[in-house]
């Protein structure tokens, strides 16, 4: 068949009903500092095997010896999928034959995985979808083969003992968009909790579908033999891959009535030129990994009351929190992820909103001149370190009109400038109203200060009233006019509502003396 | 006597293992591993009803290490003499015979 047919919607049969069966497999690398067994640092980009160390490279006599912090990073994962934390998790072997892997297997956990039995949830079209998690266990990455040169393949074992965590769903998935938004979903909840960088383009999340299809012809079904398409590093592969398999199981199937029996699951490449699925050269009994209990790592017992404390802590969902977002603070889908990806600054609003000003107003000057602020120094909101009363205030004053919204943003930049001086670090407290007031940016509520503002205004302008008030079709001009001249003669401080009001009183007094004389 | 074992296993095995057998190696092999397996079976035979699975030959766990990295931990090792021991090199890369593609996990 031709690989390079472009499929359109999914083929529609006469009578069939075909339904895609999904499961993922995800691995994510975590983000520790140093290897799942050994002290070697895991970081990338660095001169070929120079993070390599005797457990690194498989030397004999080498002890492996697992990572606390790889442990709490898995429990931390296992609670946001919301699995059973083992009490008792243990490693194993798993052995093939590969230049990449010096030791000829991959410590891995077999039968008693640190998490199971969970799910986990995303929405799309407005709708909540739940995906099963089977399992999700800890294994070390293998090295690095490159075959850049001629004739032979060069190995570097930088990469060799990154903690992975590898995460298996149920097959509930049905289809390439659903599986793609769930990797999306679950890729910034990673991200989110800090269970990993979780980033695409280094390789830190990679994706393997399992895919068949059940084939309904009346009372006969059928099934496809499933497919795992290998290592897919971009959504856009995870949901291009799963639609190709779709088509072509389907087409197999039509051409040949392949069905599936057991044992003839097969693997997949992903061609990212091409956008098609191709197979791959069987490794020769590649399937008999032979695990079996690692004698060089004792089990590990996670404390039960730590894995209690984790999960009691866990923080509310990205997804969950983002609609939250857009419902409570009446923000844009699109502004969400500005306020929400970050979860130190999502947590400084919601602090700040919870001390009671208005959450719009809030929102808003966060993603305006509080964005502004910490972009001109490449950090987060929360990265400028000021406390949440702090941003509550200053949408407190703006909300209730004692500042105009210029105003609001130029006490933002002095409110980031002076939180760097030493009085404040000193711990002087930051007072956004009395800042306010001594850059004299607080607007006047006070009445007769403004209408005398308002009189100056008319006097200086009584040509323009008098036309204003001859030619109704000047009116609203002129009151735009005049609020403006109290504005300015007020240097900004005039209460724009209530100079708005006595300029409209004032005309309607001079055109009833208009009338009356 | 064939025992659990036949020679068409130990093939298997050796392949495997990328272990290479004479004939004489894989007969002698099939019936030595058989009397191995059958010990099992008879340590199949005792009850173990109600007794805990052992994960571990020794009675220890959480044997952990903090996450803080270190450069040398291994007394006289250091990578530029395992680079020095290898039979290849390519660079700072071990060298191998050429294969392809990447193996993943
Ligand atoms: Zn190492």
């Amino acid at each position: 068949m031709n690989a390079r047919r472009v499929f359109k919607g999914m083929p529609r049969i006469a009578n069939l009903e075909i339904q895609p069966i999904i499961g993922l497999e995800i691995h994510v690398q975590l983000a520790t500092r140093t290897k799942m067994f050994c002290a070697c640092a895991a970081e990338f980009g660095a001169e070929p095997n120079t993070r390599a160390c005797p457990v690194c490279l498989g030397l004999p006599g080498a002890l492996p010896v697992v990572n606390a912090q790889a442990i709490e990073l898995a429990i931390r994962a296992g609670a946001a999928l919301n699995c059973s934390i083992a009490r008792l998790t243990k490693w194993d072997r798993k052995s093939y034959y590969y230049p990449d892997l010096p030791k000829n297997y991959q410590i891995s956990q077999f039968d008693l995985p640190i998490a199971e039995r969970g799910w986990f949830e995303f929405s799309r079209e407005g709708e909540t979808r739940r995906v099963r998690i089977r399992r999700a266990h800890l294994e070390e990455d293998a090295g690095k083969n490159v075959h850049d040169f001629p004739g032979f393949t060069a190995v570097d074992l930088n990469r060799a003992g990154t903690p992975l965590l590898e995460i298996v769903t149920e097959p509930d998935i049905h289809c390439a968009e659903d599986a793609r938004e769930f990797a999306i979903a679950l890729q910034r909840e990673i991200a989110y909790l800090g269970i990993g960088e979780a980033n695409m383009q280094k390789g830190q999340m990679r994706f393997e579908p399992n895919i068949n299809l059940e084939i309904r012809d009346g009372e006969q079904l059928a099934k496809t033999p499933i497919v795992e398409v290998k290592n897919l590093n971009s959504f856009r592969s995870l949901h291009g891959a799963i639609e190709f398999e779709i088509r072509r199981q389907l087409e197999e199937w039509q051409e040949r009535g392949v069905t599936g029996a057991r044992g003839n699951k097969s693997n997949r490449g992903w061609d990212d030129v091409r956008m098609v699925t191709v197979a791959q050269r069987e490794k020769e009994e590649a399937d008999d990994y032979r695990y079996f209990p690692d004698p060089d790592l004792p089990p590990v017992t996670p404390d039960a009351r730590r894995v209690a404390e984790i999960v009691g802590t866990m923080p509310e969902p990205s997804g969950v929190r983002t609609a939250r977002f857009i419902r409570e603070y009446q923000i844009p889908a699109k502004d969400a992820p500005a306020l929400v990806d970050d979860r130190a600054t999502a947590d400084l609003l919601d602090a700040a909103a919870a001390l009671g000003v208005d959450r719009a107003t809030l929102a808003r000057q966060f993603l305006s001149f509080w964005q502004m602020q910490a972009n001109a120094r490449q950090i987060s909101i929360a990265g400028l370190r000021l406390p949440a009363g702090v941003f509550a205030e200053l949408a407190q004053m703006s909300s209730s009109g004692r500042i105009n919204a210029t105003a609001a943003a130029t006490i933002a930049g002095e409110l980031v400038r002076r939180s760097d001086t030493a009085a404040v670090k000193a711990g002087e407290p930051l007072s956004v109203s009395s800042l306010a007031a001594e850059l004299g940016l607080l607007q006047t509520r006070d009445s007769d200060q403004i209408a005398g503002w308002v009189d100056a205004a008319f006097a200086a302008n009584a040509k323009a009233v008098q036309d204003a008030l001859a030619n109704p079709k000047k009116l609203i001009a002129a009151r735009g006019f005049l609020a403006g001249q109290v504005m300015k003669a007020s240097g900004g401080k005039a209460d724009p509502k209530i100079a708005g009001e006595l300029i409209e009183q004032k005309l309607r007094a001079l055109a009833g003396d208009a009338a009356r004389s | 006597m064939a025992g659990p074992i036949d020679e068409s296993a130990v093939r298997r095995a050796a392949k495997l293992a990328r272990l290479s057998l004479s004939n004489a190696d894989v007969s002698k092999f099939a019936q030595q591993l058989s009397t191995v397996i059958s010990y099992f079976e008879q340590l199949r035979q005792v009850d173990t009803a109600g007794a805990e699975p052992l994960n571990h030959p020794i009675e220890i766990a959480n044997v952990t290490r903090p996450d803080e990295p270190r450069a040398v931990h291994c007394d006289g090792f250091t990578i530029d003499a395992a680079l020095a021991n290898a039979p290849d090199l390519h660079g700072r890369y071990f060298r191998v015979p050429g294969v392809f593609g990447d193996s993943g996990s």
